[in-house]
């Protein structure tokens, strides 16, 4: 019986530097497209001129300018109102978009997670078929072994994986700093689980075969739309967070704070324009902490307080052997050590207090902006509540014969809130030679015979005036109560002047904070763009070196099979050739 | 080098892909007639336009202001207009007094006549604005500022300076207050302390040295007025001139912003057709190279 042809074995043509190249490639951009995808979304929500915080906050500003201009109208008064209630509801809905965004990532964590898992499974599933194969068949297994080759690459699409071969043809498959995914013929699963320390944020954990979890640390998870999600959540994402927040907050501490040094239009003295709520700032602690320690912490509002926020969010551990805490900065990675007794001041712009005692290695999670953009609500409905007077007013005697004149006087800034309890008791200059004078009135002690110098200013109780000009003995000058000073905008125009006022921390003022948010955001994410397009003609240069191996060419093929085909004519001609020489060999007779 | 079928494939959906993302983005552009899409585009340029905005938002502001601060200061200006012409009536009658042939009957009428100018120069003093505001009270706008009926003013208001905001560094006053420009209670200046001395005495038979001191008197305050009215006149100068500067400024800005973020047509319109052109080739080369295979020309 002919047995025809006899093929002893299919070869496989592979590199496999080549392919390692391809999976390093191939991880690194999903990495950047899932990056990518993500950080767009903030890019759009802050590109749309018209969906940004800058409109809102320009017209609540122009707001406080009507009211200064007019401060005993009440339609200006009320389009304040709005304007405050616009500008807060704008904070609000980004903040909502943020975090919607934020539990975007967190779906896709678990989803991704889920086809990492599968495909650990299936990668260990084929190592079992494959080694089964080579025992039984004593042929290379070659779709199988094509198959977990795919699986490797579709593996690397989620996260940057790493493999081992092994000698009886299984592959080992690790991830991050050296996790065993796939070992021989067991896979080994991850979990995504609300973190422990984030309320916001699921961790990777990794599922040891005892039961245990293990948190795998976010940075080690590299590559992958896993890496890309986690990076955009950690840089882009709390960044854009924390940096809308903290103009909030800054903008609501700084603003109550002058609005405070005010007089409304029933003459009562101004109270908070602004309300942030109690979650912020927020504190956490680690599910895990094992000592009784409570960290409570609450905003410093002072000006000097919401100058000093700034955009980090911190993780503070207790380290019992130096009675210190380790305050790391997860925004920058900076980190530093702060004696326990030092706590309150840790975090910048935050009143830090621990209650109980922490046991050694106990972390809390300090968030002061993150949720400032949901957190500040304004605290005024009714437009008589608008301070926009000043609390003060002076005067000089209609009986003066000098010339001096006294300035409108104003509410000093730097020491109050909390208002001096003299401020608004009366108080009487008088001059007892062109060169000194007297003063009088509760709070001031009644020194004598100060001094005079033209234009200096004369600050008592909290307020400041200046008496320029020549006075004459005898004239007295006034200050005093505003009572019914319902025309009197000055605390307005101080309201006003906030808007250009450098007080956020970096020497800005709000909108130059928001703008340094969007540039920072806007940077990433043309750095992850083009990144992003760079990675993927890397990919394809990648790919196309490794197909130059082992791809197919159908041409080439066609080739080969006209070859193999006229080769194999050519082989039937001999045959032919030789059956007809040996007929007419033995034909001769 | 070896081409392999696949490759052929990938590459040629790949630079269609690329230049349709280009074409796309080009097309949104044209149709936002911006440059700047999102922040990305020029991360530079974004956090610019964001401080120039506020900018001219401000300075639009200040303009804002200006016209407020103009229409107060205009009212007050035709206001004090009156009041010097009052009291240009008042010293006129004044003078008219001081003719000896002038009966006591004459006097009284005349006395009648300075009740008039009194009491219309009360109403000025106490004028209010279109929103029930007095002008001439300072801070206390709800307060009217004379309360007497007769003799020397009784100035209820306070000494308050109502100030705008017209530039970074410049507020304005919007109004004088009723002490500044009436003076009352002031001896020898208070005009209607002077007006209503002299309308006591003509009833009761002048000298001439009282029409001379009320005509001191009258010129004092006529004085003090104009030199109210002097101010502010200065400042309506100081507002246009202001504004015009603003104007100027914003459209630097407007400039300025525009050239960040706003389209060049003619360079979009150009790119457009061209990467259009380019998207055309790489399809149509696409379509010629995919359809070309040996097995084309094998079998039949």
């Amino acid at each position: 019986m002919g047995q025809g042809a006899k093929v002893d074995t299919v070869k496989r043509i592979y590199n496999e530097f080549l392919d390692n190249q391809v999976l390093a490639t191939t991880a690194q951009n999903a990495f950047f497209e899932a990056y990518s995808f993500q950080v767009r979304q903030i890019d759009n929500l802050l590109g749309d001129p018209a969906s940004g915080l800058s409109p809102a906050l320009q017209q609540f500003f122009t707001g406080v300018q009507t009211v200064a201009n007019d401060p005993a109208s009440v339609p200006a008064r009320q389009l304040l109102l709005s304007s405050a209630q616009a500008l807060v509801a704008r904070f609000s809905a980004m903040h909502e978009r943020l975090a919607g965004i934020r539990e975007g990532v967190n779906t896709q964590l678990s989803a991704v997670v889920g086809e990492i898992n599968a495909y650990a499974t299936q990668i260990a599933d084929m190592n079992e078929k494959i080694v089964l194969a080579q025992n039984t068949q004593h042929q290379p297994p070659n779709d199988l072994l094509d198959q977990r080759d795919r699986l490797i690459a579709e593996l690397n699409e989620r996260v940057r994986a790493t493999v081992v071969k092994q000698s009886d043809g299984t592959f080992n498959v690790f991830i991050g700093n050296g996790q065993a995914l796939v070992v021989g013929q067991v896979p080994y699963q991850l979990a995504a689980v609300r973190s422990a320390l984030d309320p916001d944020a699921l961790d990777i954990v990794y599922q040891t075969a005892g039961g245990g979890q293990i948190t795998v640390n976010e940075q080690d998870l590299t590559g992958g739309t896993l890496g890309g999600l986690l990076a955009f959540r950690r840089e882009a994402l709390e960044a854009a967070q924390t940096g809308l927040g903290r103009v909030a907050l800054a903008l609501a501490e700084t603003f109550n704070n002058q609005h405070r040094l005010g007089q409304d239009l029933l003459g009562a003295l101004g109270g908070d324009f602004f309300r942030i709520d109690a979650t912020s700032p927020t504190v956490k602690a680690n599910d895990n902490n094992t000592g009784s320690g409570v960290l409570s912490a609450s905003l410093d509002t002072s000006n000097a307080g919401a100058s000093a926020l700034t955009t980090g969010s911190y993780r503070l551990t207790y380290l019992a052997g130096s009675n210190s805490y380790l305050v790391e900065n997860l925004l920058d990675g900076s980190s530093s050590t702060v004696a326990a007794a030092a706590l309150s001041g840790a975090v910048p712009g935050v009143t830090l207090a621990m209650g109980g005692s922490p046991a050694d290695g106990d972390s809390f999670l300090v968030l002061p902006t993150r949720y400032g953009a949901r957190d500040i609500a304004v605290a005024i409905n009714d437009v008589n509540r608008i301070a926009a007077a000043a609390p003060i007013r002076t005067a000089a005697a209609t009986t003066n014969t000098g010339t001096a004149t006294i300035s409108a006087g104003q509410v000093d800034a730097t020491t109050q809130p909390p208002l001096n309890p003299n401020l608004q008791q009366p108080v009487t200059i008088t001059f007892t030679s062109p060169s000194t004078y007297d003063v009088t009135g509760t709070g001031t002690g009644n020194p004598t015979g100060q001094p005079y110098t033209d234009g200096a200013p004369i600050s008592f109780n909290g307020w400041t005036v200046q008496i320029s000009g020549t006075p004459a003995a005898g004239d007295t000058f006034t200050i005093g109560p505003n009572t019914g000073g319902v025309a009197d905008g000055r605390n307005a125009l101080a309201l006003a002047a906030l808007q250009t006022r450098n007080l956020l921390a970096g020497n800005t003022a709000y909108q130059g904070a928001y703008g340094q948010m969007v540039s920072a955001v806007g940077t990433r994410s043309q750095e992850i763009q083009i990144n992003a397009k760079a990675q993927s003609t890397l990919l394809q240069q990648t790919k196309q070196a490794q197909q130059e191996v082992s791809g197919v060419n159908l041409d080439e093929e066609a080739a080969n099979l006209l070859r193999y085909q006229q080769a194999y004519q050519a082989a039937a001609k001999v045959i032919q050739t030789g059956s007809l020489l040996f007929d007419t060999i033995l034909g001769l007779r | 080098m070896r081409i392999s079928s696949n490759m052929i494939y990938e590459l040629g959906v790949s630079a269609i892909q690329n230049r349709l993302a280009d074409l796309v983005k080009t097309q949104q552009q044209l149709a936002a007639g911006r440059r700047v899409l999102t922040p990305s585009d020029d991360p530079v340029a974004s956090a610019q336009s964001l401080t120039l905005d506020q900018s001219l938002s401000v300075t639009e502001q200040y303009r804002a202001n200006i016209t407020r601060a103009t229409s107060a200061l205009s009212l007050e200006d035709s206001v004090l207009a009156q009041v010097v012409r009052v009291i240009q009536d008042a010293r006129v009658t004044t003078v008219n007094a001081g003719n000896p042939t002038l009966s006591a009957a004459n006097l009284r009428a005349l006395a009648t006549e300075l009740k008039g100018r009194y009491q219309e120069l009360l109403g000025l003093a106490n004028t209010h604005d279109g929103q029930g505001q007095y002008l001439f009270s300072g801070y206390q706008s709800n307060v009217q500022p004379f309360t007497q009926s007769t003799g020397p003013g009784v100035y209820a208001g306070d000494q308050g300076v109502r100030l705008v905001q017209i530039a970074a560094s410049r507020q304005i006053a919007i109004n004088d207050t009723g002490q500044d420009v009436f003076r009352p209670g002031i001896a020898g200046q208070d005009v209607f302390a002077t007006l209503d001395t002299l309308i006591t005495q003509l009833d009761s038979g002048v000298t001439a040295a009282q029409i001379s001191a009320a005509l001191t008197g009258l010129d004092s305050a006529m004085n003090n007025v104009l030199r109210v009215r002097a101010s502010v006149g200065a400042r309506l100068r100081e507002l246009e001139a202001t504004d015009g500067t603003h104007g100027d400024t914003a459209l630097q800005y407007q400039s300025t912003l525009s050239d960040l973020r706003d389209l060049d047509y003619t360079k979009a319109v150009t790119d457009l057709t061209r990467t259009q052109t380019s998207l055309e080739a790489a399809q149509k080369s696409y379509m010629a190279v995919s359809q070309l295979s040996l097995f084309n020309y094998l079998g039949n």
